[in-house]
């Protein structure tokens, strides 16, 4: 599977590892992502589980995950591929990945909203999981502290 | 079709029935031409607030988004920190995870039931299912000590053994619900309204079902076989002998009929775990030898495993670990990252309610406004799990 992968991705991949039982992490530059998708989806990775945004703020970037299987061949269901990126904390901008995968168009909006990345290409339809009113820094990220009540142990 | 022909209706976000969200019609007289869901009026933050609590502590925390399918929403999580941690639950414990995961799969799968009734006007469909529910939550209470939340899973085992008159009363239960089933068919699941009112009305073609990326029985309902217990087996699945429920139709009546399927799978599924399950312990013994000897006598003379303190300092390596589990409602989505410190630096909790939500975009195009309520009962939406 890995060494089919590289295959079709060829240079669209930076790397690709087998990080667990059947788990594969590929990672690929921001600018290529959406190729790298179509060619994934063309093998028949016809869904994204799930969109996860990590901010790192000493490294000064925020990661974006997608996580891809398949429905329709369950044979590549068994495995969950992590197409993972590295963005700008200044500026993240990815271009989205909705044309390819529609599936993706929630988790997208939860990750805009979340972690304050702009996803090009995104239709604008305002907040998804926040008020409209909400303003400052994204909740997600670690500079956003919540209040605790001091209780815990 | 000039655009002031059009009108856009607003519907929420009071609670319309299971939980808070707004709706977005655009219709044309009564029919709908577009159509678009507004979550987040019950975002609570799960995941942010993962972030601020030690592992265990994260347990209860995931629980609470989903009130109805609680077990499996547990055992995804614990999945995911055993990867971590690298340990496995002994056989047991597996076979007590999996009969509480399937207990909770049929008072779920009743309580979607039950709404999609009382959604379609049949106030008989909705007492019968919510009172046919208590049988299994009072199993699930034997069981585990608690009606709802159940906070049974913990890492490297289960929190209870398995009560001495268990078996008798989940006998009793599970041959109640097959008599139920019967009765449900008759006064609504093939009742001429319920029919009408549903077959052909909010279809999801197969094709679309996989690119829209819905789950759960929602996704089966529509022709995909996709069933994380199959796909990638956890816990005693492997050893257990049941079918995935699949349709063909992709409507409202297919989803309700794939309920009614994986409940008498669900039956199945728990009478050869009550048959099957071994004996031996319920908790890891290496991390049994940390607990103090007095805690030790007294979890072996009653069956019951309180926290250990041990939890409380739970170190979990660095790495990142992912897991899947098929909850009442569809997969659920597990992806921690840890930095070794005692909270998880992120914490990534994928519900099906989250997933399915997208459905409501597709299936409800070109229906008519009277169709809102089928449509939504039949795809057992339950917005706080999808807000988490």
């Amino acid at each position: 599977m890995s060494s089919d992968i590289s295959a079709r991705l060829k240079t669209l991949a930076a790397n690709i590892v087998v990080a667990a039982l059947n788990r594969l992490l590929i990672t690929v530059e921001a600018p290529k992502i959406v190729k790298a998708a179509q060619k994934l989806r063309d093998m028949g990775f016809d869904h994204v589980k799930s969109v996860t945004g990590i901010d790192y703020p000493e490294e000064n970037r925020i990661d974006v995950s997608y996580h891809v299987s398949s429905f329709e061949d369950l044979e590549l269901a068994k495995v969950i591929l992590e197409i993972k990126t590295s963005l700008s904390r200044l500026e993240p901008k990815l271009h989205s990945l909705i044309e390819v995968w529609p599936s993706a168009e929630y988790l997208e909006r939860e990750t805009s909203d979340l972690l304050g990345v702009t996803f090009e290409g995104q239709p604008a339809l305002g907040k998804l999981m926040l008020p409209e009113s909400f303003v400052g820094v994204p909740p997600l990220r670690k500079d956003f502290k919540i209040k605790t009540e001091g209780i815990d142990i | 079709m000039s655009e002031e022909r059009t009108i856009e209706l607003l519907i929420g976000p009071q609670h319309p029935g299971s939980g808070h969200m707004r709706l977005t019609a655009e219709v044309d007289g009564d029919l709908i031409l577009k159509f678009e869901p507004n979550i987040g009026y019950v975002h609570r933050a799960v995941e942010k607030i993962a972030e601020t609590k030690t592992y265990v502590q994260i347990i209860p925390l995931v629980e609470r988004p989903a009130l109805p399918d609680t077990a499996n929403h547990n055992l995804g999580y614990v999945l995911a920190l055993e990867k971590l941690l690298g340990i496995e639950a002994p056989p047991r414990a597996q076979y007590l995870r999996t009969l509480l995961a399937e207990i909770n799969r049929i008072h779920s799968h009743l309580y979607g039931i039950g709404i999609h009734g009382i959604f379609l006007g049949s106030s008989t469909m909705f007492m019968w299912a919510f009172a046919d529910r208590e049988p299994f939550i009072e199993l699930a209470q034997q069981l585990t000590g608690a009606r709802m939340t159940y906070s049974y899973i913990i890492p490297g085992g289960v929190r209870r053994n398995l009560p001495q008159d268990f078996k008798v009363n989940a006998l009793k239960a599970l041959n109640y619900m097959e008599r139920r089933l019967k009765d449900y068919d008759k006064i609504f699941v093939h009742n001429p309204v319920t029919v009408a009112r549903l077959s052909g009305i909010g279809v999801i073609k197969k094709s679309d079902a996989a690119k829209i990326g819905i789950v759960g029985p929602n996704l089966r309902a529509s022709g995909i076989p996709y069933d994380v217990r199959k796909i990638e087996p956890y816990c005693v699945y492997p050893d257990l002998d049941f079918d995935v429920v699949t349709r063909e139709e992709g409507d409202s009546h297919a989803r309700l009929l794939a309920r009614i399927g994986e409940i008498e799978q669900s039956i199945k599924i728990i009478r050869q775990i009550l048959d099957k399950i071994p004996e031996g312990p319920i908790f890891l013994e290496s991390y049994l030898k940390l607990v103090s000897p007095k805690m030790r006598d007294e979890a072996e003379k009653t069956g019951i495993m309180k926290f250990p303190a041990l939890f409380s300092a739970l170190r979990v390596p660095k790495g990142e670990a992912s897991s899947r589990v098929e909850g009442g409602r569809g997969e659920v989505f597990y992806y921690i990252i840890s930095d070794g410190s005692p909270q998880p630096y992120r914490f990534r909790m994928v519900t099906p309610s989250f997933r399915n939500v997208i459905a409501f975009k597709y299936a409800l195009r070109g229906h008519r406004l009277a169709d809102i309520p089928a449509v939504y009962g039949s795809l057992d939406y339950f917005p706080p799990e999808a807000d988490r």
